[in-house]
């Protein structure tokens, strides 16, 4: 058997680990619906993360529209009964995610998020941060263990109307009590849901594990929003702020990575709206080599930068911005032109 | 943007099966595979328009996963290249006759695609698993055919699967690569 029949073939035997179709189809369909303000589905995606080994990050929703920390972190809890370790790093009093040093009023300041799950099942565990304008606080954890996978999700709002809808469950659910609050559950085969009312909002767990029968997963559930932590206070530092959002766009999300680069989406908003109908703009540092072959710009807060086009979009990279990393700015689809790209990097807190 | 809904679901209904085997392929990993299509895809519905109107949208979709993949592994990633010097020899290697010892080496070799830089593991899998022509895979990844082949080489010299001995770049015990 030749080399290119060996690589065929062993491509083809990892076809087994193909996601599914229709449930893909499902978070992206309530993906969309999200941003668009039409929740249709319970099923987030896992948003897109950063690797956070070693760090802890946690926020409050300090105030307003539509910021999202995203964070991963694989410093996992090992244990059954061990809460998920979660280093706190408090941010100086007065500090901001988000300026407007140049340009128009920004949309929020994401600082901490408190609701945390102190209990999960053993395994390795993923865990994502993030935060919504339209609800609130999200935080989503892949536990990894025993060959299989389960999912947990709490997304926490200031009322069940505020939560995302569902339409995986039908009926009341059953009426239970978890930690002393006040709860509803559903559940089936491979899905469980409680909702956790407690004073000053809701919370609702979502675990997922295939295949697990509906009251072994329900025992999960309730175990998991029965240790759920409300006093979680850490907190995400990035590596640049940005000082000037165009007007019409606000800050969809923020990632952070283990190597501390940083990640900032923009994304526009409908007229007189404030939530992101979608990211059209990414700002972010890496510490990999320039990849633009563009042309030199003029510099930006003294440094060297490129321009050019990447993928039929305007880029601009300032080189060495923050240390050794490189911020490149990318303009999305029917976004800014390279001049509103000079305006974002001439507005960046960089440091 | 305005978004015909059942023309964007029937598009994603039929091209959702192909993407995720193709991103797993790219990714090596359940769960990154179908976050990578789930991104591309809310992209697809922002861009919805302009991919509809494309000569081959499914092309242009297959492209999107591509450049995101390449784009997540550059900005998430730093990973580990241990060079080691027993790697199998495939190619006519003994106990490879049965089916279970196939399947290891298969299992060995898909271990190791994971460890190939992203680019080159992309070619490979455009150019074995997709059956791209290189003029296909170079026009996809926006490059020459010279680097395709460039990629390919040293993607199958380091899963020695091809023709030279590792290249001296990686004879270290350790490269850190980022990607």
């Amino acid at each position: 058997m030749n080399a290119d029949q060996i690589l065929r073939d062993t491509f083809v035997d990892h076809e087994h680990l193909t996601p599914d179709a229709d449930e893909t189809l499902r978070r992206v369909q309530d993906e969309i619906g999200r941003r668009t303000g039409v929740t249709h589905l319970g099923s987030r995606r896992r948003p897109f993360v950063v690797v956070a080994t070693g760090i802890g990050v946690a926020a409050t929703i300090v105030g307003i529209v539509a910021a999202s920390v995203i964070f991963k972190s694989d410093d996992r809890p090992t244990g059954p009964t061990q809460p998920a370790t979660q280093s706190t790093q408090p941010v100086p009093s007065g500090t901001s995610s988000l300026g407007s040093r140049t340009g128009p009023a920004t949309a929020a300041s994401v600082e901490y998020l408190t609701v945390a799950a102190g209990y999960l099942p053993p395994g390795t565990v993923t865990q994502v941060l993030g935060e919504n304008g339209s609800f609130g606080e999200l935080r989503n954890y892949v536990v990894t263990g025993g060959g299989t996978s389960t999912k947990v999700d709490l997304t926490s709002a200031p009322s069940v109307a505020a939560l995302p809808g569902t339409t995986t469950f039908t009926g009341p659910g059953t009426s239970l009590k978890v930690a002393g609050h006040v709860a509803r559950q559903w559940a089936k085969t491979g899905l469980s849901r409680v909702i956790v009312n407690r004073s000053g909002g809701v919370t609702a767990v979502d675990v997922t594990r295939t295949a697990m029968p509906a009251s072994a997963i329900a025992a999960l559930a309730r175990t998991i929003a029965g240790g759920l932590r409300y006093d979680r206070h850490d907190a995400l530092k990035p590596e640049f702020r940005l000082g000037y959002v165009p007007a019409g766009s606000v800050i969809a999300e923020l990632a952070v990575d283990n190597q501390r680069t940083t990640s900032w989406l923009l994304g526009r908003t409908a007229a007189g709206g404030s939530a992101p109908l979608g990211a059209n703009t990414n700002v972010y540092s890496t510490d990999a080599p320039p990849v633009l072959r563009g042309a030199a710009g003029r510099k930006v807060q003294g440094h060297v930068t490129r321009t050019g086009t990447k993928d039929g979009v305007p880029v601009l990279e300032i080189v060495g911005a923050v240390g050794r990393h490189t911020i490149v700015i990318s303009g999305g689809p029917g976004a800014m032109n390279l001049s509103g790209l000079y305006k974002i990097g001439d507005g960046l807190f960089l440091g | 943007v305005n978004v015909d809904n059942e023309a964007f679901d029937r598009f994603a209904r039929t091209e959702l099966p192909r993407l995720l085997r193709y991103a797993v392929m790219l990714t090596g990993e359940r769960d990154q595979a179908q976050d990578l299509v789930q991104d591309v895809l809310v992209k697809v519905y922002d861009q919805w328009p302009r991919v509809s109107g494309a000569d081959r949208p499914e092309r242009y979709v297959t492209r999107m996963v591509t450049h995101e993949f390449l784009s997540w592994k550059r900005r998430w990633h730093v990973r580990h290249i241990f060079a080691t010097d027993n790697l199998v020899d495939l190619p006519g290697s003994p106990g490879v006759s049965d089916d279970a010892d196939a399947r290891a080496t298969r299992d060995d070799l898909w271990h190791r695609l994971g460890e190939l830089a992203p680019r080159q593991r992309t070619v490979l899998v455009l150019r074995f698993y997709e059956a791209l022509p290189d003029a296909e895979i170079a026009e996809l990844l926006g490059c020459t055919t010279t680097t395709v082949r460039g990629y390919a080489h040293r993607a199958l010299t380091t899963l020695r699967l091809g023709f030279e001995p590792d290249p001296p770049q990686l004879n270290a015990t350790t490269v850190e690569e980022t990607r």
